[in-house]
C-alpha cells in the first residue's frame, strides 16, 4: 500500500469516526458494486427505519400537532419502520443462512479430507455425520 | 469491574426500588386479593387439596389446579406470625425482586462476552414497564416473567450440552415444571421462543421427546383431573373471545411500553401516551442491526435470532393492528392454546427479552467499534452509554420510589370490622355460607366450613336462571330485582347462606365495591343496598359490634345435605315469582325446583304456567297455542280472577279444540284457584288455546317487513367518530316475509335505522320478534328505548352463527310510566376493510294478553315419596362426603349444597370402593345412583333421586331392617379427584427420581473434586 493510500485510509477512518452513520452511507455509495448492492439496500432500510423513530421522537414533543393526529401519524410511521426492519432482518437471516450453509459444506469437505473430527463451527455437522 | 459487584449492584437497585415490599404488611390490589391466614392454612390440609374448590361461591372445578404446589408452600408459611405476608413474600415478591435481575444478567452474559453489557441488559429487563405493571396486580405472571430468563438459561444449557447427561435432562425438566406451576400461559409463550430457536440452530434430538415426556409426567397432577373433569370451567378461563383491541397499538409494542403505564397507578383500560424516552428504545435496539455483520459468527447468529423474536413479539403484542391486522384473530381462532390470550399483553415478554438482549448488544457492538480508538475515547463512550442506557430504564422505577404507583406498593390496613366478622363466624363451628352484597370484600375471611358467596358473581353464574341477564347488564339492577322477588329468601335457604353482609366502602385500601355497582351514578348506593336487605323477606339485621359493616342473618338456611320428598319441574324461569307463590300457597310446599331435562328421569311434580313462554309461532288465528305432553294425573288450576274479570273466560280456553265445561270443575279450598282434573290421559299431547277478545294480536310496528320501503329515507350513522362513514341501506328481495327485507352495508362506522313513537301500554307485556341474517358479520344488535322517567332501554347483541336466516324472540316488559317506544336496528362493520352485510325482516311487536298467574298445569307423579327416618353425613373433604341414611321406607331425594357437576357421584358403600387402593384407583366401577337420577336441584345444586325399589329391593345395595325399612351408606364423591391422586403419585414419583439423579450427580462431583 503506497503512502497516498495510507493517508486516504486514515482520513476515511477519521471521517467515519466523526460522521458515523452518514459517512457509512456515503462510503457505501462510493464503493457501490453490484455484489454489495444488497448490503447497501439492507442497511439503507434500517437507516430509514431509524430515521422514522427519530421523527417519532420529534413528533412526541408537545407543540407538534394535536394528540389524535400525532398518534395517527406516529402509528403510520411506526408501521412503515416496522415493515422496513422486518424486511431487513429476514434479509439478514437469509444471507446468514446462505453463508452458514457454505461454511458447513466447506467444513464437511475439510473433515472428509483430514478424516478427523473438527473442533470448529461445523461441530453440529460433525455430529450429524456421526 | 468484577462480576460480583455488578450483580450486587443489580440486586441493590432491585431491592431499593421495591423496598416497600420488605416491611411486614398486607398487600392487595386489583386482581390480587388478600388471603387470610385461616384460608391459607387450609391449603396445607391434604384433604382440602384437589380438583374441587368449595370455598368460592357454591364450589367449582379449580381450573388453576397447577397452582396447588405454590398454595401448599404458602399455606405452610401461614402458620408463622403474619403468615399471609411471608407466604406472599417468598412465593411471589422475592422471586420478582431477586431472580429477574440475576437470571437475565446470566442469560445475556452467556451470549455477549461483556459483563457490563449484560448489566445493561439486566436493567432493561428488570425495569421494563411491562414487568413493573405486572407487579402492580398480576403477581403470578410477574413471577413467571422473573423466572423466564432462568428457564431460558437452563434450556439453552440443555440444548447445547454435549454429553447429553441425565443430570441436564433432570434439571431442565424440573425447571420447566416449576415454570408451568408458576404460570403455564407464560411458559406457552416461551415455547414460541424456543421452537424457532431449535429450528434456527437445527437441533432436534430424541432427548427433546424424553424431556417433554418427563415434563408431562410431572404435571399429571393437574392434567389428569382437569381433562377428566370436563372442559367447561377450564374453557371459561382459556377459551375467551378477543378483547381490548383498542387498548393495544403498534407504537406501544415497538417502544415496549406497557399500554397502561402512566407513571402513576396503571390505567388498564386507557391507551396511555408514549413518553419521548420510550422512542429511544427501538432506536437503540434496532441500530445494532448495522453492526451485526461485524460480529463473530456465534454472536451474529443469536443476535439475528433475537431480532426475529423482537419482531415476532411486536407483531403479536400489537394485537389486531396493521400490518396484517387479521393475523392475531386468525391465530386466536386456529392455533391450539392461543385462545388463552384474549388480549396480547402477555406477548410483551418476548419483546422485553429480545430488547434486553438487543440493547446490551448495541452497547457491546459500539464499545467494540470504539476499542480501536484511544482508551480515553473508549471509556468515555462506554461510560456515557452505560449511564444513558441504564438511566433510560431506571427512570421507570421513579413511581415505585415516590409511591405514586400505589397498587401493590402500598401497605393496606384491614378494617377491624372484618376481624369481628371472622371471629363471630368461626366461633359457630357449623357449615353455612356468607354472602357479600353487592360483592364479597377482598379482606373478608372465608374457609371451607364457611365459604364465601359473591352476589355480583353468582347472579352471572349459578343464579343466572333467576335473573334476566338480557334485559339489563347492570349488576345493581339485577341485585335489586332478585332481592325483591318472593323466592329470594328460599333461594338463600337452599343455598345454605346464613349471613349476608354489606361490606365497608374502604377507598383507601382499594376495597370500594360500590363504585362499579351503582356508585358512579349514586354516591349513596351503599345505603341503598343496606335498605334493600333490611326490607328483604326473612333477613334480620344483627349487631355483632361492627361499626360500618352491616350484617344480616337468615335463620332458615338449609343444611349442607338433606332429604326431600317433593321436587317440582317448572317449564322455565319466566314469571317465577307467581310460580313460587302458586307452589307455596296453593300446593303448600317448599319451592324445590328443577328445570326440565330429557336426560333426567325422576318422579318430580310438573308445574307449568301456560302461555307465559309464548313465541311468535304460537300465535295464530287471534289466539295463543301451547302444546304440552299429557300425563295421567294432570290438573289444571285456573285463577278465580279469570272468572271475575271475564264471565265467559272458560269459553276462551280450549283444550284440543274443545271448550272447558264448568261442570267438571272443583273449587280448590283456601286459594284463588279453581282446580280442574284433566282425565283424558289417552291423549298423548294436549293443545291449549287461549283467545282473549280484548286483544287482536296486531303488530304494532308499521311496515314491519319493509314492503313499503325502508323506515327512513337514508341510512343513519350510529357511530360517527369521524367524517368518513362508508354505510349503505337498501331494500332487497331476499326476504322471509313478503317480498322485501332491509339490508345494511357497513364498512366504516355503524349503520342504523329506527322507528319511533310505537305505542305501548304499561299494563301489558309484549312479544318482540324479528328475522335476521348476515353473510359476513359477527353480531346483530337492536336497541329498544322507552320514554319513562328512567329512560329505560334494552340493548342486546346477538352473535351471528351462520349465514342463514334466524328468528329472534323476546318477551318485553314495559317499564312504569312508559307510553312510547323507539326501536333501533344496527348494521355493524367487522373491520374497515370489507363491507359487512346485515339483513332484517318480519318485525313483530305484539301485545300479549294477561296470562301470567292465570293457568297452571300440575302433573302429579304416581310414586309416593317420603323422608327417611334419619340422615347423617361426614364431610371428609371438599370432594368426598360419607352419608348414613337410616330407616328409609320410600324413595326420596337427596340434595347437596354444592354446585351441580356431572362428575359428582353418589356411590353405594361396598367392597368395590372399600380400601385405600379402591379409593385411589380411578378405573373402579362403583355401584352408584344412575346418571338419570342425578339432577340440578334449584338449577345449580346437586341432587339425587334414591329409588328404594331399584337400588334396595331389586339391586340389593342397602341393608334391610326388621321393620321393613332400609339403611343406606353412600359416598358422595367428585369422581375426577381420583385422577388427581393418581396424577400426584405419578408426578411425585417422577420428580423424586429426577431429584435423586441430581443429588447423586452432585455428590459424585463433590467426591471427584475432593479426590482431585
Amino acid at each position: 500500500m503506497n503512502s497516498n493510500n495510507k493517508i486516504l485510509s486514515y482520513k476515511k477512518r477519521k471521517i467515519k469516526l466523526h460522521y458515523g452513520f452518514l459517512q457509512r452511507i456515503l462510503t457505501r455509495v462510493k464503493n457501490l458494486h453490484i455484489q454489495r448492492y444488497d448490503i447497501f439496500m439492507r442497511d439503507l432500510f434500517i437507516i430509514i427505519a431509524l430515521i422514522c423513530f427519530v421523527v417519532n421522537i420529534i413528533l412526541a414533543f408537545p407543540p407538534f400537532l394535536e394528540d389524535l393526529y400525532r398518534e395517527q401519524l406516529q402509528e403510520k410511521i411506526t408501521e412503515f419502520a416496522y415493515t422496513l426492519i422486518s424486511i431487513s432482518v429476514i434479509w439478514y437471516i437469509v444471507i446468514f443462512y446462505g453463508k452458514e450453509r457454505k461454511r458447513s459444506e466447506q467444513c464437511i469437505e475439510k473433515v472428509n479430507k483430514k478424516n478427523m473430527r473438527q473442533k470448529t463451527n461445523c461441530q453440529f455437522m460433525d455430529m450429524r455425520k456421526k | 469491574m468484577p462480576r460480583y459487584i455488578l450483580i450486587m449492584l443489580l440486586l441493590s437497585l432491585s431491592i431499593v426500588t421495591h423496598i416497600r415490599w420488605f416491611f411486614v404488611g398486607v398487600f392487595s390490589y386489583g386482581d390480587w386479593w388478600h388471603t387470610s391466614t385461616e384460608t391459607m392454612q387450609e391449603w396445607t390440609s391434604l384433604a382440602h387439596i384437589g380438583v374441587w374448590r368449595s370455598v368460592l361461591d357454591f364450589g367449582a372445578v379449580d381450573p388453576q389446579l397447577y397452582f396447588s404446589p405454590i398454595y401448599y408452600l404458602r399455606g405452610l408459611m401461614a402458620y408463622l406470625p403474619h403468615g399471609d405476608y411471608w407466604g406472599l413474600l417468598f412465593a411471589y415478591l422475592l422471586p420478582m425482586v431477586i431472580i429477574a435481575p440475576i437470571a437475565s444478567f446470566y442469560v445475556i452474559r452467556h451470549f455477549i462476552p461483556d459483563d457490563l453489557a449484560a448489566f445493561v441488559g439486566s436493567i432493561v429487563y428488570t425495569f421494563a414497564t411491562y414487568f413493573l405493571t405486572l407487579q402492580t396486580a398480576h403477581l403470578t405472571i410477574g413471577c413467571a416473567y422473573a423466572y423466564a430468563p432462568f428457564l431460558l438459561f437452563v434450556m439453552i444449557y440443555f440444548i447445547h450440552e454435549k454429553r447429553q447427561s441425565v443430570f441436564a435432562l433432570a434439571i431442565t425438566s424440573l425447571t420447566i415444571t416449576i415454570a408451568i406451576i408458576i404460570e403455564p400461559r407464560i411458559f406457552y409463550i416461551l415455547i414460541i421462543f424456543f421452537l424457532p430457536y431449535l429450528l434456527y440452530i437445527r437441533l432436534f434430538f430424541l432427548r427433546f421427546i424424553l424431556l417433554a415426556i418427563l415434563v408431562v409426567f410431572m404435571n399429571l397432577f393437574w392434567i389428569f383431573p382437569l381433562l377428566t373433569a370436563g372442559t367447561s370451567e377450564v374453557s371459561a378461563i382459556i377459551d375467551r373471545p378477543l378483547f381490548g383491541n383498542q387498548y393495544r397499538s403498534l407504537r406501544h409494542a415497538v417502544t415496549s411500553m406497557q399500554p397502561a403505564w402512566s407513571w402513576e397507578k396503571p390505567m388498564p383500560f386507557e391507551l396511555q401516551p408514549i413518553s419521548i424516552i420510550f422512542w429511544l428504545i427501538p432506536f437503540i435496539a434496532f441500530s445494532g442491526l448495522l453492526l451485526v455483520s461485524k460480529q463473530p459468527y456465534r454472536i451474529q447468529k443469536i443476535t439475528l435470532f433475537m431480532y426475529f423474536i423482537a419482531l415476532l413479539g411486536i407483531f403479536l403484542g400489537k394485537q389486531s393492528h396493521e400490518p396484517f391486522a387479521d393475523a392475531y384473530g386468525w391465530l386466536h381462532t386456529h392455533i391450539p392454546g392461543f385462545r388463552m390470550y384474549r388480549e396480547s399483553s402477555k406477548f410483551y415478554i418476548l419483546i422485553t427479552i429480545a430488547y434486553a438482549y438487543l440493547v446490551s448488544f448495541t452497547f457491546y457492538a459500539i464499545c467494540q467499534q470504539c476499542r480501536t480508538y484511544k482508551k480515553s475515547i473508549y471509556y468515555t463512550v462506554r461510560g456515557s452509554m452505560l449511564i444513558i442506557l441504564t438511566g433510560l430504564f431506571l427512570v421507570n422505577s421513579l413511581p415505585l420510589l415516590n409511591g405514586k404507583i400505589g397498587t401493590m406498593f402500598i401497605r393496606r390496613d384491614i378494617h377491624h370490622d372484618y376481624d369481628i366478622l371472622q371471629k363471630y363466624i368461626s366461633d359457630q363451628k357449623i357449615f353455612f355460607r356468607v354472602m357479600g352484597v353487592p360483592q364479597f370484600s377482598r379482606y373478608a375471611s372465608y374457609t371451607t366450613m364457611n365459604s364465601k358467596v359473591d352476589m355480583g358473581n353468582v347472579i352471572n353464574n349459578s343464579w343466572k336462571q333467576f335473573v334476566d341477564s338480557e334485559q339489563n347488564t347492570n349488576t345493581q339492577y339485577h341485585i335489586n330485582k332478585l332481592v325483591n322477588t318472593h323466592y329470594f329468601n328460599y333461594l338463600l335457604d337452599a343455598s345454605s347462606i346464613k349471613y349476608i353482609f354489606v361490606p365497608v366502602q374502604d377507598l383507601q385500601n382499594d376495597d370500594d365495591l360500590f363504585n362499579i355497582n351503582g356508585g358512579r351514578d349514586n354516591p349513596h348506593v351503599r345505603q341503598g343496598y343496606v335498605d334493600l336487605l333490611e326490607h328483604a323477606q326473612g333477613l334480620h339485621k344483627i349487631d355483632i359490634g361492627t361499626k360500618e359493616l352491616v350484617l344480616f342473618e337468615n335463620t332458615q338456611f338449609k343444611p349442607y345435605l338433606r332429604t326431600l320428598d317433593t321436587i317440582y319441574t317448572i317449564n322455565g324461569t319466566t314469571d317465577l315469582n307467581n310460580t313460587y307463590d302458586f307452589a307455596h300457597e296453593v300446593l303448600s310446599r317448599d319451592f324445590d325446583i328443577i328445570l326440565p331435562d330429557e336426560h333426567i328421569n325422576i318422579p318430580a311434580i310438573g308445574i307449568q304456567q301456560l302461555f307465559v313462554s309464548v313465541r311468535s309461532e304460537d300465535i295464530s288465528q287471534n289466539a295463543i297455542h301451547e302444546r304440552v305432553n299429557s300425563g295421567k294425573n294432570d290438573t289444571l288450576y285456573v285463577h278465580q280472577d279469570r272468572f271475575e274479570k271475564d264471565d265467559d273466560a272458560m269459553t276462551h280456553l280450549k283444550i284440543n279444540n274443545e271448550s272447558l265445561q264448568y261442570s267438571n270443575h272443583d273449587a280448590y279450598a283456601n286459594s284463588n284457584f279453581i282446580k280442574i282434573d284433566l282425565d283424558d290421559s289417552d291423549v298423548a299431547v294436549r293443545e291449549f288455546e287461549f283467545n282473549d277478545n280484548k286483544n287482536n294480536y296486531g303488530n304494532l310496528i308499521n311496515n314491519a317487513s319493509f314492503e313499503n320501503g325502508a323506515w327512513r329515507d337514508v341510512v343513519e350513522d350510529c357511530n360517527n367518530y369521524d367524517h368518513n362513514p362508508v354505510l349503505d341501506m337498501n331494500i332487497v328481495s331476499h326476504a322471509t316475509e313478503g317480498d322485501h327485507a332491509l339490508e345494511f352495508r357497513a364498512k366504516r362506522h355503524i349503520a342504523c335505522t329506527h322507528q319511533n313513537d310505537i305505542n305501548v301500554n304499561v299494563d301489558y307485556e309484549y312479544l318482540f320478534a324479528f328475522d335476521h341474517q348476515s353473510e359476513n358479520g359477527e353480531i346483530i344488535r337492536y336497541n329498544i328505548s322507552f320514554d319513562d322517567e328512567a329512560k329505560t332501554s334494552i340493548d342486546e347483541q346477538i352473535p351471528v352463527k351462520d349465514n342463514s336466516w334466524h328468528e329472534f324472540t323476546k318477551r318485553i316488559t314495559i317499564p312504569a310510566g312508559a307510553k312510547k317506544m323507539t326501536l333501533y336496528i344496527f348494521g355493524y362493520s367487522s373491520d374497515e376493510k370489507k363491507e359487512t352485510i346485515t339483513k332484517y325482516d318480519n318485525f313483530r311487536f305484539i301485545q300479549l294478553p294477561h296470562v301470567e298467574d292465570q293457568f297452571y298445569l300440575v302433573s302429579a307423579t304416581d310414586k309416593t315419596l317420603a323422608h327417611p327416618r334419619e340422615m347423617l353425613f361426614e364431610d371428609v373433604s371438599p370432594s368426598r362426603k360419607i352419608v348414613h341414611i337410616k330407616g328409609a321406607t320410600k324413595s326420596f331425594f337427596l340434595v347437596m349444597s354444592e354446585q351441580y357437576h356431572e362428575k359428582w357421584q353418589a356411590q353405594f358403600y361396598n367392597n368395590k370402593i372399600d380400601g385405600l387402593l379402591n379409593r385411589l384407583w380411578p378405573f373402579t366401577h362403583p355401584d352408584r345412583i344412575a346418571d338419570e337420577h342425578h339432577f340440578a336441584y334449584m338449577t345449580f345444586l346437586n341432587g339425587w333421586y334414591v329409588d328404594i325399589e331399584q337400588y334396595c329391593e331389586r339391586e340389593n345395595r342397602c341393608t334391610y331392617n326388621n321393620d321393613g325399612s332400609y339403611d343406606i351408606e353412600l359416598i358422595i364423591e367428585f369422581s375426577s379427584q381420583k385422577w388427581f391422586y393418581i396424577g400426584v403419585i405419578a408426578s411425585l414419583s417422577t420428580m423424586s427420581i429426577l431429584l435423586l439423579c441430581i443429588i447423586s450427580r452432585l455428590i459424585i462431583r463433590k467426591k471427584d473434586a475432593c479426590n482431585s
